[in-house]
């Protein structure tokens, strides 16, 4: 009997957790969306121009709606209430039009879908 | 009854090309509006936030501050273009009457009062090319007001004891 192989596992890094908010523009929709593709999607803030995924520092609250995630890559910036992240070149954020995408490990939803 | 001086602002829909917030506020909205008399507006189809735009001149850079309607005790998050220099964030803060202590780099997530040194080298140049110079005089040289925290750089400055304050006059030591 062949001597068995041990399983090889690939790993990555990822960062978080992170967290979003049931919103308007958080609804069942978008949530299928981000589940189906792996992928959270941002678009510019109110005052920029810059296309960026955006979503909480932290776990999701408790007995809040919305969805809990780790990252594949880090946000650009490491404080504040919101982490957010723009394209770059590395590919790690990538989009096209005001888009900007990450892909992204979901751990929790707690909201229709 | 508390007079504060009007920051100017824009429309809260201005767009700032290349904007991305760069610093946080350990401060709330309604602590600027008491401070400042800032005027938020809350509407925004994409994220629920709570913006003001703010303009000290017209030459001076925009900036967008930030707050998040679903954490009112939260901090404000201050977006500005990439020009972004620490001589208008410094005019930014005074105008706020926000303490350097209340602030940090949100990308490196360092408290502000440390990247201070650079504030500290922007007084000591203005000192070693003009010996004598009063602490008012620098502030306009700066493009700021005499306030409390350019008196606490000029403080830092003696201790390090590469400035001395002698009466109204500084002198520098190196």
């Amino acid at each position: 009997m062949p001597e068995a192989t041990p399983p090889h596992y690939g790993n990555r890094r990822v960062y978080g957790p992170f967290h979003r908010l049931f919103s308007p523009t958080q609804d069942p929709k978008a949530m299928r969306a981000i589940i189906d593709a792996g992928e959270l999607w941002g678009r510019p803030r109110r005052n920029s121009d810059i296309p960026e995924a955006k979503a909480y520092f932290g776990e999701l609250p408790d007995g809040k709606p919305g969805f809990e995630f780790w990252a594949f890559t880090r946000p650009r910036n490491r404080w504040g209430r919101i982490a957010g992240w723009v394209r770059r070149e590395d590919g790690h954020v990538w989009g096209t039009g005001d888009w900007a995408k990450i892909a992204v490990a979901i751990t929790k939803v707690r909201q229709d879908y | 009854m508390t007079i504060v001086a009007r920051v100017p602002q824009l429309k809260p829909d201005t767009v700032i090309l290349g904007a991305l917030p760069h610093l946080g506020l350990d401060v709330t909205a309604k602590a600027l509006s008491d401070r400042a008399g800032i005027r938020w507006d809350e509407s925004d189809k994409h994220q629920p936030s709570t913006v003001a735009v703010v303009q000290l001149g017209p030459d001076e850079p925009v900036f967008a501050l930030e707050a998040d309607s679903n954490q009112p005790d939260a901090g404000v998050e201050v977006l500005s273009g990439p020009e972004l220099t620490d001589g208008a964030v410094v005019r930014l803060l005074d105008a706020l009457s926000v303490d350097d202590e209340d602030v940090v780099d949100l990308v490196t997530g360092r408290p502000y009062r440390e990247r201070d040194r650079t504030r500290e080298d922007m007084v000591l140049d203005i000192v070693r090319a003009q010996p004598g110079i009063t602490v008012p005089e620098v502030a306009d040289r700066l493009g700021t007001t005499p306030g409390g925290s350019l008196y606490r750089v000029v403080g830092r400055l003696s201790e390090r004891g590469v400035v001395r304050k002698d009466k109204r006059e500084l002198q520098p030591l190196l």
